[in-house]
């Protein structure tokens, strides 16, 4: 039987695979025996109810940014802009709580706090979006460098209006008011409520993906001049797919704020963009597939701490080379597969 | 240091060193975009080409460390060749996954290189040099007082590849590949080969960029120290329209912009630091979005383009 007839999704778990032994290869370079090396990262990632949680709250905001991107995947745009749309988004949902009205209940606190975020990261996509069809900017350009002037704005504010009164010797917002905060998940470990909607947002995406409008924004991506005729033009798709993908970017930005920190901080949140792009392209933009590897993501983070912690010597930063080499050999199988065709 | 020529002297000083590993890295983005390709792993390939750099240079010297960046930064500018050329990968996610990889193994291998628990080796870093006409004159004198072999270098560096990308025959070749592939490859010009050729030449001029932050300074890697010189040099690429002189330019405007960046966290200078660090930034994109309007004014002049 030839590879090339095997379907799509074992091919290209047999080049992640293959690119995973590459890893483990790299592992044992670093002084760990095969087993250790496996039963390490399955122990930090999956191993005790501790290591699960962390694997959850690390896959939940990549899921909704990974969802969020892969429409405008499918309409030919590559936003690299996820991690300035979350900054935006916690931005607009920290200023909301501790500046517009800190004293509202959880029934209102959490939904309005979680709107301010979409509207702050969907704002923060429309500049990109808006340059490319009134100026012909590149999209990938203009969200690299808006990546920056969102670190910039959020250490400028972080520093002056957002100021921790308290004072702090990191920069830092002062705490969230009680109504912001989301309630944590009776499970041990900390897993606030909000990682259910990274669920629900896979069905969301399960849901859209069967309709008109995602298959005018295939079009879009295609045939720009059949999908103006059938009532999308290219440069709607485009606001359209970079405002779902600066919403949910600002959601996830919200999550973090609201779930995690629990205050406004410089640094960390930043770092999730690129990671999600590469789930969207690692899921195909499929929500099923953007959910699974989400979760291999996410456990290659933990499991390298875990095998950190086995091992000892092998550093825990092994597991970003594994998501930059499993990125590669999925892309390279995909690739296959294209130019077959 | 109350005078307006010494502070001026001041804020070159710092910006020299800000700008020469952008310089390296920017180059050879420009060759590569001559080809036709983009990268955005720049940054990944400069901490890996840093990490080398410090081993490189513990074992064998600062010019040994200056090579072993080099190097690795021309191993990874090969596999995201031949991912992109051979492999069909889309550019952005082969730099992407490159930019994850380089991130992370230059961590590995600086905590193999330095366990924690154990000193710090300083690697040996870049002579200090004394241009003996320098110090008469006034304001540069004072200014490039700092500057070593490192920045002369990256200046030499763009001279070679202004002359090389217009008068010599490879560099025509490389520029018509990126131009036109079509009408390149009928002249009897292998594509892929140019721009498999372009990818290590960029890749290695990102390693040697990512070697020198260490090398002209503390002599030791800290992971992330690149600070995001690998995405400030696709920026300059852009204002500079791929024009070496333009990229030192461009490099030099962004580093004066840190160097004040820099310089008022002790003193008032008027802005609060945030916005002396995102001007370049901000500026870029304004540049960014006259080039892009202008270009697309001149399409609609051009009939049936």
């Amino acid at each position: 039987m030839n590879v090339r007839s095997l379907p799509a999704p074992l091919r290209i778990a047999g080049w992640i695979a293959a690119g995973l032994a590459v890893v483990v290869a790299l592992v044992m370079a670093t002084g760990a025996d095969f087993t250790t090396a496996v039963t390490g990262w399955f122990s930090g990632a999956f191993g005790n109810a501790y290591g699960a949680t962390q694997t959850l709250l690390y896959a939940a905001p990549l899921v909704i940014v990974g969802l969020g991107v892969a429409p405008a995947l499918r309409a030919g745009v590559i936003s690299v802009g996820a991690g300035g749309q979350m900054i935006a988004g916690a931005l607009a949902a920290a200023t909301f709580a501790l500046e517009v009205a800190p004293g509202l209940p959880a029934w209102l606190g959490l939904p309005l706090g979680a709107l301010a975020g979409i509207a702050g990261g969907a704002l923060w996509a429309l500049a990109p979006a808006l340059a490319f069809n009134r100026l012909g900017v590149s999209v990938i350009l203009f969200t690299l460098l808006t990546n920056y002037l969102a670190v910039d704005l959020l250490a400028w504010l972080l520093r002056t209006a957002l100021r921790d009164p308290a004072g702090a010797a990191t920069p830092q917002s002062a705490p969230l008011p009680a109504g912001y905060l989301l309630p944590q998940l009776p499970v041990p470990g900390r897993l606030h409520d909000a990682v259910l909607l990274a669920v629900a947002g896979v069905l969301l995406a399960l849901w859209w993906g069967n309709t008109r409008g995602a298959f005018l924004v295939d079009v879009a991506g295609r045939r720009p001049d059949l999908a103006a005729r059938c009532g999308l033009p290219a440069d709607r798709a485009v606001v359209l797919t970079m405002l779902a993908s600066g919403a949910a970017a600002g959601l996830a930005g919200w999550m973090q704020l609201a779930g995690v920190d629990g205050r406004l901080q410089a640094g960390g949140i930043d770092s999730i963009g690129f990671a999600g792009l590469a789930v969207a392209v690692l899921g195909r933009g499929n929500p099923i597939g953007i959910l699974a590897a989400a979760l291999l993501y996410a456990s290659l983070t933990t499991g390298a701490n875990g095998l950190e912690m086995v091992t000892g010597t092998t550093p825990a930063s092994i597991g970003t080379v594994a998501q930059g080499i499993v990125l590669l050999s999925a892309a390279l199988a995909m690739a296959q597969r294209r130019s077959r065709t | 240091m109350t005078g307006a020529a010494p502070f001026w002297a001041v804020v070159i000083a710092g910006a020299v060193p800000l700008c020469t590993p952008v310089i390296f890295a920017a180059l050879g983005e420009v060759v590569l975009e001559d080809a036709g390709r983009f990268n955005v792993g720049i940054e990944g390939m400069m901490l890996l080409g840093a990490a080398a750099g410090v081993a490189g240079s513990l074992g064998g010297g600062v010019w040994c460390g200056l090579a072993a960046g080099g190097a690795i930064g021309a191993a990874f500018g090969l596999i995201f060749g031949l991912a992109v050329g051979i492999g069909a990968v889309d550019e952005v996610i082969a730099g992407i996954a490159l930019d994850l990889i380089g991130v992370g193994a230059s961590t590995v291998l600086y905590q193999i290189l330095a366990p924690a628990g154990h000193s710090n080796h300083t690697a040996p870093v870049e002579p200090s040099m004394n241009l003996p006409l320098l110090d008469h004159v006034p304001l540069i004198g004072l200014a490039l007082s700092g500057a070593g072999p490192f920045f002369y270098l990256s200046v030499g560096f763009a001279v070679a590849t202004w002359w090389w990308r217009r008068f010599s025959r490879a560099g025509l070749r490389l520029r018509s590949v990126g131009f036109m592939p079509i009408v390149a490859e009928a002249r009897g010009i292998s594509v892929r080969r140019y721009q498999l050729a372009a990818a290590v030449v960029a890749g290695g001029a990102a390693g040697v960029g990512g070697a020198v932050v260490p090398l002209a300074g503390i002599g030791v890697f800290t992971p992330g120290m690149t600070g995001g010189a690998g995405f400030v040099a696709l920026a300059v690429v852009i204002i500079a329209r791929r024009n070496p002189f333009g990229v030192l330019g461009g490099a030099f405007v962004f580093a004066l912009f840190n160097s004040l960046a820099l310089l008022s966290q002790t003193r008032d200078l008027g802005l609060p630091v945030e916005l002396w660090q995102a001007l370049p930034y901000a500026a870029t994109l304004a540049l960014l979005c006259i080039a892009s309007a202008q270009r697309r004014r001149v399409r609609a002049h051009v009939p049936s383009a």
